[in-house]
């Protein structure tokens, strides 16, 4: 007797164009960690620097016109591309951000390695571009909430409390610099994450070289510079880097001991990219990431 | 019905190994075997068949349409059980069938109802919302079909689809399958299971070191081959045993009295009376002994002075 009760009916439905098809992947992909208390938490944490910005906005416009309250905005430093380069890339924001990268990044081509569905995604209508691109986006969206997110939130703000739609105008470079960093910080860093998790089979190892190469290798340019002084050490720190990127971009001097060349920083970024997206290809063009 | 699929001259290298040699072979519909000893390059064919391994060399047609290998769009029509796992741990069973049916162009909604319709045709029905890691050997091969049935294929490519499954788990496997080559779909079966192929397969092709050793139709095969006969002598002494060496056949004698007679192509039944009448008796019993693939198999093999110890 067959084990089937139903016979088998064939699918007459329309189906998706071809670059569509990475839309499911994504989604796979981010939705598991919204349901991760710890994870949601962490974004939570990462968002108390930006409602600093927000409660300033608020202070600096809502104090009215009193002598004190005067006083008081005038000590208070104002939200502008300054105060944005430090939100975006202080120390505590960029912890979390780097956690979280090695967090998401590390299984993302790895775990699929590792679980042997790698094969199974690529062996459908479903592209090497296509499969990247997914993971990749997630990855992008996640560290989106670290600064192109906070950001138009604090511009919502901004605008909104002072009734100034000019203030865009006046600081536009909030916004493109904003938008700047993302793409070639955080775009860098992306790909890099997915080029070193296509490297792995397992998403605990490709994890641990990530926090070697980000948190160790901080500490030992740290180390570095406090023996010979001298900023170019910073050039293999990629928590440095973010930061002195992200002051570039918003035309914020970065701190003294870390202030490379604008030349250095964006070799630094070019390369990464670059050395990544030359690793994903060799790996996925010659199908290496299948073996 | 044209050709399903058509594979010409591939080649497939890793490093300086060659996994295919210019493997050619043509898949009309219907169940084809796939049959080797291990590293014969079965796999690597079904990969090379995906596009999962770069071509070094060679063709592959499916439903007429050219490719070097199968691009996106073709793998539409592709269904593809893999020898290993390949899921995902922590999806339900459901919920990894509608993943694979979306990646494969099917909107969302039709790719749930979708993949609740070919659980329940594997069998799954009851376990269909478990996690996927959950699941027995048998139920994670029943899972793999209904995943890559799910958007509906016109050729399914299955890797060793019986692997690590009890007796009654195969046979209802083999059952399933026979039922999709009844509603009109073609399957490639990788196996080395002979049995799979023989109760399946109206088609063979043998792989060995990446080249095709033999490419026919079981029945073909079976009428081209040497045939095999049980025999009993009537007579005393050895007369009979001398005349049929004498012909060029092969002769084994069993404990329990009977002959066995293996007789090259060309002659048949008459032949073996001849040679009984010819040693002055009759014969009591005669069996035509049925050749089974596994005899083929490894004949294909010898023939090609193949090592067949990876069996």
């Amino acid at each position: 007797m067959p084990v089937y009760e139903q016979g088998y009916e064939a699918y007459t439905g329309v189906r998706k164009p071809l670059g569509r098809r990475w839309l499911p992947l994504f989604r796979d992909e981010l939705l598991p960690y919204f349901r991760k208390r710890r994870f949601v938490f962490l974004l939570l944490l990462a968002m108390i620097p930006w409602l600093y910005g927000i409660a300033l906005t608020f202070l600096h416009t809502q104090l009215g016109d009193a002598q004190w309250a005067k006083e008081l905005a005038g000590q208070l430093p104002q939200v502008d591309e300054a105060l944005v380069a430090k939100l975006m890339a202080n120390g505590f924001d960029l912890f979390l951000l780097l956690v979280v990268c090695i967090w998401v990044g590390s299984g993302l081509v790895a775990r699929d390695r590792r679980d042997r569905t790698l094969e199974v995604f690529l062996g459908r209508g479903l592209g090497a571009g296509q499969y990247l691109w997914a993971k990749g986006a997630a990855l992008g969206l996640f560290l989106l909430l670290f600064s192109l997110l906070p950001t138009l939130v604090l511009v919502v703000f901004q605008v909104g409390l002072t009734g100034d739609a000019g203030w865009i105008f006046v600081h536009s470079r909030v916004l493109w610099g904003s938008l700047l960093y993302t793409v070639v910080g955080l775009g860098s860093l992306t790909v890099f994450v997915l080029a070193l998790s296509s490297l792995g089979r397992s998403p605990r190892v490709v994890g641990l070289v990530l926090v070697g190469i980000v948190f160790f290798g901080d500490a030992a340019c740290g180390i570095l510079y406090g023996i010979t002084r001298n900023p170019a050490i910073w050039f293999f720190s990629v928590a440095k880097e973010l930061e002195v990127l992200a002051c570039r971009c918003l035309g914020a001097p970065p701190p003294h001991f870390i202030s490379l060349p604008l030349w250095l920083s964006a070799l630094f970024f070019a390369g990464l990219a670059a050395l990544s997206a030359g690793v994903l290809f060799l790996r996925f063009a010659r199908r290496g990431v299948l073996q | 019905m044209g050709v399903v699929l058509s594979v010409r001259d591939i080649r497939v290298s890793y490093g300086s190994t060659q996994a295919l040699r210019g493997v050619t072979f043509e898949v009309p519909g219907g169940a084809v075997g796939l049959l080797g000893p291990n590293g014969a390059g079965k796999s690597t064919l079904i990969k090379a068949i995906l596009n999962l391994v770069p071509l070094s060399g060679g063709r592959i047609t499916l439903m007429g349409q050219d490719s070097g290998a199968l691009g996106p769009a073709l793998r539409d029509r592709v269904g593809y059980v893999p020898e290993h796992e390949g899921l995902r741990p922590g999806m339900s069973g459901v919920g990894w069938v509608a993943l694979l049916g979306e990646l494969s162009g099917l909107p969302r909604r039709p790719a749930v109802e979708r993949a609740h319709e070919v659980l329940q045709y594997v069998g799954l029905e009851e376990s269909r919302y478990r996690n996927v890691e959950t699941f027995s050997t048998g139920m994670r091969q029943r899972l793999k079909l209904a995943a890559s049935l799910v958007h509906d294929p016109v050729l399914v490519l299955l890797d060793e689809p019986t692997s690590g499954m009890d007796p009654v788990g195969r046979e209802e496997m083999l059952e399933l399958c026979r039922d999709l080559v009844k509603q009109g779909k073609t399957l490639l079966l990788s196996t080395h299971i002979l049995k799979d192929v023989e109760a399946l397969c109206g088609q063979v092709v043998i792989l060995h070191e990446g080249r095709v050793l033999a490419g026919v139709t079981v029945e073909d095969w079976t009428r081209s081959e040497a045939q095999h006969f049980l025999v009993q002598w009537e007579g005393q002494g050895s007369a009979f045993e001398e005349a049929c060496r004498s012909r060029g056949w092969t002769v084994e004698p069993r404990r329990d009295g009977l002959i066995k007679l293996v007789l090259p192509v060309g002659e048949g039944p008459r032949s073996v009376f001849q040679a009984a009448r010819e040693a002055g008796g009759g014969l009591n019993r005669f069996v035509r002994e049925e050749t089974s693939l596994e005899e083929l198999f490894l004949s294909a093999l010898h023939r090609n002075g193949a090592n067949h110890a990876g069996l």
